[in-house]
């Protein structure tokens, strides 16, 4: 059997494998270089992003390579994918530059800097993987360092988080395989597209199983994205990792989530519609259940837990459709989202950093940050006002329109009619934490300068975010 | 003589900017100053005057720019054109001039007249703003410039009335003369986008061209596209069923009152309908019902007119009514002939009666009332205002040779030889037309008794009455004094006779110059203007009148007016509807009680539905400010579900397994 291979297609997803092994390698050789190891992450990370560029000046052609024969590629990068690669890996970049200041101890570092790089590789490579067995491989490489990361902040809530994240993630891998199992029995082959699952489909008995597949497969994602009622580890997670590894939860690891949903889901698209049936009763209740607990909510990291529970919900909206344009928007609709929660972590970051964690932890901390730090405040309201989709932030009203687009397109009014509902809630969430940040500081507040490298995420996020508002096709394009 | 000009600003569009512009000018520029306002306003109607009749010598010269372009497309989308140009033609030309001309005349008498208002720059700007839409209207070639003049009178109307907005009846007024002509728009609007629409256009001329000759064009969208704008005619113009507006517009300042009756608002309906008169004449039933409504409207406001108690609101029936003769004059036309009878009345019309409107303002502030009592006599005591005063009355009756006789007579004459053709509505109008003409006479008759009536002991006798029923801090003691009979040394009344010359009439107020020269010109028109047929702008036939018909007519009127005179003589104040049942005299100064028709009638069901609409929306109010308590709720309910243990949570995710799994199975 003869297999192409082709290096610089690969690239996004060797890159950070390989950096992970050099990030060790050089730990070795020089023992004390502490907290850059983050800085080559970074690089490392930036450089695999860097690689998927060509794929967004190629036109529309998907981008394969490990091909059999003609039709038939175990990599395939198209246009949603390769969008998610890219994101995954500068979103995992920032994580990596937001962690560089922190302090911890020197021998921890490589190693939460190759967990990090890993975890990003095996996010990027989930995007373009079209069989099973690198499938399942590779979003347990993009799974299992997000606990070791949660873990490594040693505190009581943090192992708490941690477990939660672990026994999940162990019961939802159990799911996951069941799934491929299942895939494997009725289509007899471990290719996730192709003439296989139409000749399934075909097979009234095969079909049956198919879709136990499918829903099995969709199920097991649901804890990766966080959709009720897979979603109970999230505000744990949140809550006891360190606020970066937080983001890289709610961001990176939601972009692999997604790329892996799309594989599968690209392939039964052909099947027809009543199975989505499922999905949109997930995205429904999550996003209701995400906006109500984050209503509620006193603590600002458990709220990012929920908003992202209930944008997990958004997310998934376009693909309870079998319209067109659904996995487009469901990807738009997800870069939004990790632009404006990595700008949120950023911010909430750099206040950790610069006054401590306890005054980042309860709402009610926030109080005054308008005038005690003006920059960060605006930054952080207009990613929570994108969050909301409010204008002035226009790409967060644009990403809720064209995820609304295919489920109305689709005449599913009663999904629809949710997501409005829930659109006005999830306002009341964000608007929340922005009357908090409202008000005078309070007497003992700790006015240490922060950061540089924070402040420059966080004035680079701003740009971003205003950017995008005024020209939202700039990310949205990238979906397609 | 070449009077061409080539260049981007035509005359027709001078004579609608300036006085805008005028408006727009006194607004910003003016603060406190009415002298400064004054002559910004005069002068920038008497420009447009000005250009009015710059229009009209290119008219006659034939270099005219027929279709001048206004401010380019307007993008309507959807396929429809809107070039936005406007239309210069024979008769739009001489309604200009008469538009420009009564502004004007009314700019400088209402410098006069409201000398002592504080509010008297407002005053002059809407007036000019509101010459300004008329003109629009009138030289518009585009049904959405046409809109827009439309509207922009109709709120102008609005502010005029209401101008002393101090008082409740003037408020009222104001918002019934908006509110009711609003109303009548709303079909106005249907109609105007339905022909827009089926045309692809909104250009006039191709709006014509379209329905008139497209074969597939269809006959019940002309009709009802027609019915909609002479239901917003009729609202505009204050025929049935929307006639009550107008009477009580006369809550407005009296030049208002001289604007809005003469040469705009009641005259739009006239010149919109002039324009689309092609329609009108294709949709036969509708031109039924304009003859029926309108004819009868002219009936029905004439016979209220010789009841009302305040001449100045006989004025404004007999404004009702000869807007009536002009509309029923379109609908008895045969088809394919122009609109030049109407537009001679409205020419006619439009000098005579902001004549008439002027001078009862005159009146006004010299006995400081319109109602029968107070005006009774008022000629005999202020002789300066006998002239001009019959003339206007001579004119409003239609007697020889002044121009309301011309113009109506020629309506009647094309009538009665439509109707001659065997055409039903022609005859219809015929009928109700030569019926009007008696009663015109008859009410015209009246108040000129009551202006001249000359029993002055009679008259101080029931003064003596009616001013004793004031309380006495009442009395304006000033006013009793001046007005008592001169006595002399012995107590003896000096004669009447002398009172009256002696009465020093140098400290009575009087119109300056301007308004003068304004009042000398308009009743110079009403006599003569008669002449305007033989101008080569209007194509009609005068040169054959029908002398049978205008003997029937004037032998009727002058019976009518005899029988007018026998009932006013010996009666307290000449006035002859004295005679005549109190119920009916009560009953047509409440104009038959239509008022309380449109309370109960549009009013109140509209209250009512506004009532439940508002409760309904108080009640979803209700429930939306429920909604936190209802989700903090649900979230306390869904928190005690999250235990924060781990078992918790694999639990959920096991259950969800099995959920999804079910759900995805059952529906496939």
């Amino acid at each position: 059997m003869n297999v192409t291979l082709d290096y610089g297609v690969l690239a996004p997803v060797l890159i950070p494998a390989l950096g992970a092994v050099l990030v060790l390698l050089v730990d070795a050789v020089l023992p004390r270089l502490g907290r850059w190891h983050w800085a080559i992450a970074a690089v490392l990370l930036i450089a695999g992003a860097a690689a998927c560029v060509p794929a967004f000046l190629s036109g529309s052609d998907a981008r394969r390579t490990l091909c059999l024969d003609a039709t038939q590629c175990l990599y395939v990068a198209d246009r949603p994918g390769s969008a998610l690669q890219t994101a995954t890996l500068v979103s995992a970049a920032v994580v990596a530059l937001l962690v560089l200041p922190v302090r911890s101890p020197a021998d921890r570092t490589p190693i939460a800097s190759a967990l990090v790089l890993t975890a990003a590789s095996g996010g990027a490579g989930v995007a373009a993987a079209r069989d099973l067995g690198s499938w399942l491989v590779l979003i347990e490489l993009a799974t299992i360092p997000t606990v070791a990361l949660v873990a490594f902040r040693a505190r009581r809530s943090a192992v708490d988080g941690a477990l939660s994240l672990l026994t999940t993630s162990l019961v939802s891998f159990a799911v996951l395989a069941l799934g491929a199992a299942l895939w494997f029995a009725a289509t007899g082959s471990a290719l996730l597209d192709g003439d296989a699952v139409l000749a399934a489909a075909a097979d009234p008995q095969a079909k049956r199983v198919l879709v136990l597949a499918v829903v099995l497969i969709v199920a097991g994602l649901g804890f990766k994205l966080s959709l009720v009622p897979f979603h109970a580890w999230t505000p744990e997670a949140y809550a006891g990792a360190s606020v970066p590894i937080g983001a890289f939860l709610a961001v990176t690891s939601k972009f692999a989530a997604l790329a892996a949903l799309l594989v599968v889901l690209r392939g039964v698209t052909v099947l027809g519609a009543p199975a989505l049936q499922a999905i949109a009763v997930v995205a429904a209740v999550s996003m209701t259940l995400g906006n109500v607990m984050a209503l509620r909510e006193s603590s600002a990291l458990r709220l990012l837990a929920w908003s992202t529970v209930a944008q997990a919900g958004w997310v998934i909206l376009p693909l309870a459709t079998v319209a067109r344009g659904a996995v487009r928007a469901a990807t738009g609709y997800l870069l939004v989202y990790g632009l404006a929660t990595i700008v949120a972590f950023a911010v909430v970051t750099l206040v950790a950093h610069a006054e401590g964690r306890g005054r980042v932890v309860g709402l009610s901390s926030y109080a005054g940050l308008f005038r005690r730090r003006p920059l960060a405040a605006v930054t952080l309201a207009v990613a929570l006002l994108t969050l909301a989709g409010l204008p002035p932030s226009v790409v967060g009203l644009v990403a809720k329109v064209l995820a609304l687009r295919p489920v109305a397109a689709d005449g599913l009014w009663w999904l629809a009619i949710v997501a409005a509902v829930n659109a006005m809630l999830g306002l009341a969430v964000y608007l929340r934490w922005m009357l908090a940040m409202a008000g005078t500081p309070a007497p003992d507040t700790v006015d240490d300068r922060p950061h540089r490298l924070h402040l420059a995420l966080v004035v680079l996020g701003l740009l971003a975010l205003g950017v995008t508002s005024v020209a939202p096709q700039l990310l949205l394009g990238l979906a397609g | 003589m070449n009077l061409g000009i080539d260049a981007p600003v035509q005359p027709s569009h001078l004579a609608i900017l300036l006085p805008a512009l005028g408006a727009v000018v006194t607004l910003v520029l003016v603060r406190r100053s009415s002298r400064l306002a004054a002559t910004i306003a005069m002068g920038a109607s008497f420009l447009g005057l000005f250009g009015a009749c710059a229009l009209l010598a290119q008219q006659v010269e034939g270099d005219v720019a027929r279709s001048p372009r206004t401010i380019g497309d307007l993008a309507l989308g959807g396929g429809v054109t809107a070039p936005l140009r406007l239309l210069v033609d024979d008769w739009s030309v001489l309604v200009c001039v008469a538009v420009a001309l009564v502004a004007f005349v009314v700019q400088t008498f209402a410098r006069w007249y409201l000398w002592t208002d504080p509010r008297y720059r407002q005053f002059a700007a809407t007036v000019g703003l509101f010459t300004a839409a008329m003109q629009l209207v009138v030289l518009s070639g585009d049904l959405v410039l046409t809109l827009v003049g439309w509207e922009l009178m109709g709120w102008c109307s609005y502010l005029l009335i209401g101008h002393e907005s101090e008082r409740e009846k003037a408020r009222r007024a104001a918002y019934k003369a908006f509110l009711v002509t609003r109303f009548a728009d709303a079909p106005l609007l249907v109609g105007i986008a339905a022909l827009a629409v089926g045309a692809r256009s909104t250009d006039i001329p191709t709006v014509l061209r379209f329905w008139l000759t497209e074969p597939h064009a269809s006959a019940t969208t002309l009709t009802v596209a027609v019915l909609g704008i002479v239901c917003g005619v009729l609202g505009k113009s204050a025929q049935i069923p929307f006639q009550d507006w107008l009477p009580d517009a006369m809550e407005g300042p009296t030049p208002a009152s001289a604007l809005i009756h003469a040469a705009t608002m009641v005259a739009a309906g006239t010149v919109v309908l002039a324009r689309l008169l092609p329609l009108v004449q294709h949709a036969d039933h509708v031109r039924l019902l304009l003859v029926l409504l309108a004819g009868g409207t002219t009936v029905v406001a004439a016979l209220l007119a010789f009841f009302q108690q305040d001449l100045k609101k006989l004025l404004a029936w007999s404004t009702v009514s000869q807007v009536g003769i002009m509309l029923t004059a379109l609908g008895v036309l045969p088809v394919g002939s122009g609109p030049d009878t109407a537009i001679t009345h409205l020419i006619g019309h439009a000098a005579f009666k902001a004549l008439l409107f002027l001078m009862f303002g005159w009146a006004t502030v010299l006995v400081g009332g319109t109602v029968v009592p107070r005006i009774s006599g008022v000629v005999r005591r202020y002789p300066e205002l006998r002239r001009m005063l019959a003339v206007g009355f001579l004119a409003l009756a239609g007697v020889p040779p002044l121009v309301g006789f011309v113009s109506k007579d020629l309506i009647l004459d094309s009538a009665a030889h439509h109707a001659a053709d065997g055409d039903g509505p022609a005859l219809l109008g015929l009928v109700l037309l030569g019926i009007t003409t008696v009663l015109t006479a008859a009410y015209a008759m009246r108040a000129w008794l009551i202006v001249h009536h000359s029993t002055v002991l009679e008259r101080r006798d029931d003064r003596e009455s009616f001013e004793d029923s004031y309380s006495v801090e009442n009395v304006g003691i000033v006013e009793l004094f001046r007005d008592s009979p001169q006595v002399d040394e012995w107590g003896r009344e000096i004669p009447v006779a002398d009172w009256v010359a002696s009465a020093d009439h140098d400290l009575e107020p009087q119109p300056g110059l301007l308004p003068s020269t304004g009042l000398l010109i308009l009743s110079f028109l009403s006599v003569v203007g008669g002449a305007v047929v033989a101008s080569p702008l209007l194509d009609l036939d005068w040169q054959s009148p029908d002398w049978l018909l205008i003997a029937a007519a004037l032998l009727l009127m002058v019976a009518a007016a005899l029988l007018v005179r026998v009932a006013s003589l010996g009666t307290t104040y000449g006035d002859a509807s004295e005679r005549l049942p109190q119920s009916w005299r009560l009953l047509a100064s409440r104009g038959l009680g239509v008022d309380d028709a449109y309370v109960g009638l549009v009013v109140r069901p509209v209250l009512a539905l506004a009532r439940t609409v508002a409760s309904l929306d108080a009640r979803l109010d209700r429930g939306v400010e429920a909604t936190p308590g209802l989700i903090r709720s649900l979230g306390d309910r869904t928190s005690g579900v999250h235990t924060r243990r781990p078992t918790s949570g694999l639990l959920a995710v096991v259950g969800g397994v099995l959920v999804v799994g079910v759900l995805g199975v059952a529906l496939w």
